[in-house]
């Protein structure tokens, strides 16, 4: 059975209780509960602030931003996004279809 | 039957107001709370403290239990939507944090001060003040003809000895733990009654200044006034120090990344309890870290710069 078009396009959102500061030219995340920082380059900071869009959409938005080529932003918004949860920093939004 | 009283006074022109408190509650705020000297506008947030309920606030709100990070240690606490439970039904504390109106129900305070019941008063009062738009530092705070520099560092990396330094150099001290910071006016108060340092660093800086017996943990009191500070301790902050101690590097300034900064900034002022709060001091934390100057203060060898030019 193939996967849903949630599951091959998941959305996310911050883990709860996640404290940022932005610097606007680098976003730094601060884990309360295991005292971590993460900083977030520009590219990190745009995808952040639009978390909640699927990756199509987050790749789009850089893709214009940067005037990069679709497949190649595709890839950076997997990178980071992998990034991200591998670090405990995102969580799959509940509310996604 | 204990006598209660009322009792209301400004704290940086926030209204802070306890009904039907037993004396040592009041005595108590006053001495960790109530600093006359300091004359700001008035604000229109509304502490309220209460002493005269004897039950727990209830809330339909699901119950989530977490810690209050300290300095030495964690404070429990359960949560019920917007309010904060330290303690329990006999003696604790619940605290409504919200922008213009805080409430805070205390429970079972005695004649004497019970410690984890003032600790948890304390971060009440702290809350409250933060969604209210102020920003407490645990800094040490020296001033000089430029402005003032907040020196950060987590315990023991030598906040109050840099302090002395600084009195040394002739500086006019507002500071040795906590300050709380205006952050649209760049207005820094002191927030201590005394600099609390170990003897033989009062000996090798001020020879000649007489100090209290020391207290339980080796530290004697000075006062602000003995060091050469007079008057209201209140200046406009110009600069954030982060300090390192590193006896393999040269004693200096040197230039501190943004991140570093940020971490300092958190570590000082610590982790509010309420997303309100969180936000407020997001916000706060980002403009102090564009509109102030940033720098590294190495604790090393050699004799320590100009610390307050």
């Amino acid at each position: 059975m193939s996967a849903s078009p949630a599951a091959r396009n998941p959305r996310f959102a911050p883990k709860p209780g996640l404290i940022e500061t932005d610097l606007e030219r680098e976003l730094v995340l601060l884990d309360p509960e295991t005292r971590q920082m993460f900083s977030l380059n520009e590219t990190g900071r745009i995808v952040w602030r639009a978390l909640g869009d699927d990756e199509d959409e987050l790749a789009r938005r850089l893709s214009t931003h940067f005037q990069a080529a679709l497949e190649d932003a595709r890839a950076d918004v997997r990178r980071l996004l992998d990034e991200l949860a591998r670090a405990g920093l995102i969580v799959p939004r509940a509310d996604a279809p | 039957m204990r006598p209660e009283l009322s009792h209301s006074f400004a704290v940086l022109g926030r209204t802070v107001s306890a009904a039907s408190a037993p004396a040592s509650l009041i005595a108590w705020l006053e001495e960790h709370w109530h600093f006359a000297e300091y004359q700001t506008p008035p604000h229109s947030c509304h502490i309220e403290i209460d002493s005269s309920a004897t039950t727990r606030q209830r809330s339909d709100d699901p119950l989530v239990h977490g810690e209050a990070a300290l300095a030495d240690g964690a404070l429990p606490f359960a949560r019920h939507g917007d309010c904060w439970t330290f303690g329990d039904a006999v003696r604790g504390l619940d605290v409504e944090p919200g922008s213009d109106a805080a409430r805070i129900t205390v429970r079972g305070w005695g004649d004497a001060v019970e410690r984890s019941l003032a600790i948890a008063l304390q971060l009440a009062l702290t809350e409250a003040l933060r969604v209210s738009g102020l920003v407490p530092l645990h800094a040490s705070v020296a001033d000089g003809p430029r402005g003032a520099t907040a020196f950060l560092g987590v315990s023991g990396t030598g906040k109050s000895t840099t302090l002395l330094h600084a009195a040394a150099q002739r500086a006019r001290l507002i500071a040795e733990d906590l300050c709380w910071l205006d952050p649209a006016s760049l207005t820094v108060f002191g927030w201590d009654r005394a600099v609390r340092v170990w003897p033989e660093t009062l000996r090798r800086f001020f020879p000649d200044v007489s100090a209290s017996a020391p207290t339980a943990d080796g530290k004697v009191l000075v006062s602000y006034e003995a060091l050469g500070a007079s008057g209201a301790r209140t200046a406009r902050l110009k600069r954030l120090a982060l300090l390192t101690r590193d006896e393999a590097r040269r004693s200096g300034w040197e230039e501190v990344e943004p991140r570093a900064a940020v971490g300092a900034l958190w570590e000082a002022t610590g982790v509010p309890l309420s997303d309100g709060a969180r936000h407020s001091v997001s916000l706060a934390a980002a403009d102090l870290l564009r509109r102030l100057e940033l720098g590294r203060l190495v604790l090393g060898e050699g004799p320590l710069p100009d610390l307050v030019s």
